[in-house]
């Protein structure tokens, strides 16, 4: 219930530090799999990771992934589909298929720069 | 840019721990910044899914899933004004789960322990300070307070799960009172089937009835079928069956069985 919660400091974290991020999320899930839609991963342009979005079966892909992301700006969507040929190959084990979106992390909007974000903030009250 | 501004009051509400969703469409071109709309529980609206027609349905799913107990992200397919499918990522943040314990006893320290440790805002409510104290509970929220004083210092809601173990039939029985019409999903009960007929047939003689709805709600005896002794099985016990309740799921064994987990509901 808290792992995502950590991802989001982290989040918080980088972007304190000016380190870009791409933010991986498990979007849909069909059949088995260890974590389920929701569960999230930040990878930060020096490699550091934060978080899980499988069993450890698919964070290091991810990673690669994800600095593409950081690097070009555009999005990605990869979907793992883990069947058995696969699962039997890495000896994984964990059969179902698994999509996740990996998104460049919008850099903060600095608080006093545009009027909007009074709106913003606002909502949370 | 909007989005962008969804994306940060997003993260703020989950610092704040307040109740959102951020809807975002799940593009993979470079077509400007994505669109993403964060719809709070209290308040308004920020940012766009870039077409009126997808937020106008994000809107409802979000609200939909904000009412659930225990609602679950998940990618849905909208329909834009052109009337083509969209895939848009519903991601949800509720805040942690309460669990309150009513009773400080020893039995109380491991259920408030793994509670804790499972995420939950663990809250024991128990009038007798050396008992309820900062030593023995930990990361628990501590609240001294007499059955009489429940109304005024207790607050339940549909995401409040209780477990009732004062080892005092009375106090049992008042606090049960105070919490069977609550809007509580879990009430456990510690103690075997006959103190929990002999409670409530004690109960109904004072004049006060429940529906069944009600005592739908109450599990007694409490916990999984695990053969469990001492405080700490009990306290993995009763937390599994409560983790069980809050997924919908029976308890039981896995073994041999065709789905790990349930199919999402649409």
């Amino acid at each position: 219930m808290s792992e995502n919660l950590l991802v989001i400091e982290a989040i918080q974290e980088a972007r304190e530090a000016g380190r870009k991020s791409a933010l991986a999320t498990v979007v849909r899930v069909y059949g088995s799999a260890y974590r389920r839609e929701g569960a999230k991963m930040l990878v930060d342009e020096h490699e550091n990771i934060t978080g899980m979005i499988s069993g450890g079966c698919l964070e290091a892909d991810v990673a690669e992934a994800a600095k593409q992301v950081i690097e070009s700006g555009v999005p990605a969507l990869k979907t793992y589909a883990m069947d058995e040929d696969v699962v039997w190959g890495l000896g994984l084990g964990c059969p179902g298929t698994v999509e996740i979106y990996i998104e460049p992390v919008p850099d903060h909007q600095p608080a006093n720069k545009k009027a909007g974000n009074e709106d913003a903030s606002a909502t949370c009250f | 840019m909007p989005q962008q501004l969804a994306f940060d009051a997003w993260l703020d509400c989950i610092e704040e721990k307040r109740e959102g969703v951020l809807a975002t469409v799940l593009q993979t071109r470079e077509a400007g910044p994505p669109g993403r709309l964060f719809i709070p529980k209290d308040g308004q609206a920020i940012g766009t899914l870039g077409d009126s027609a997808l937020d106008a349905q994000a809107l409802l799913v979000a609200a939909k899933k904000l009412n659930e107990s225990n609602p679950k992200p998940q990618t849905k397919g909208l329909h834009n004004a052109e009337k083509k499918e969209v895939s848009v990522f519903m991601d949800v943040y509720i805040p942690p789960l309460k669990l309150m314990i009513f009773g400080a006893g020893h039995d109380a320290i491991p259920v408030a322990k793994y509670g804790a440790s499972l995420g939950f805002h663990t809250v024991v409510v128990d009038q007798r300070p050396f008992y309820n104290s900062e030593e023995r509970f930990p990361g628990a929220t501590r609240i001294i307070a007499e059955t009489a004083k429940f109304a005024e210092r207790l607050f339940i809601d549909s995401r409040t799960y209780i477990i009732v173990m004062n080892h005092h039939l009375e106090k049992d029985q008042e606090t049960l009172k105070f919490v069977l019409p609550s809007k509580a999903p879990y009430i456990g009960v510690l103690g075997p089937r006959s103190r929990r007929i002999r409670m409530l047939e004690a109960i109904e003689k004072e004049g006060v009835r429940f529906e069944n709805s009600q005592l739908e709600r109450m599990y007694s005896p409490v916990g999984l079928d695990i053969g469990a002794s001492g405080a700490e099985e009990i306290a993995i016990s009763v937390l599994g069956e409560i983790i069980a309740v809050k997924n919908g799921h029976t308890g039981g064994f896995l073994h041999n069985s065709m789905h790990i987990h349930q199919l999402a509901q649409s």
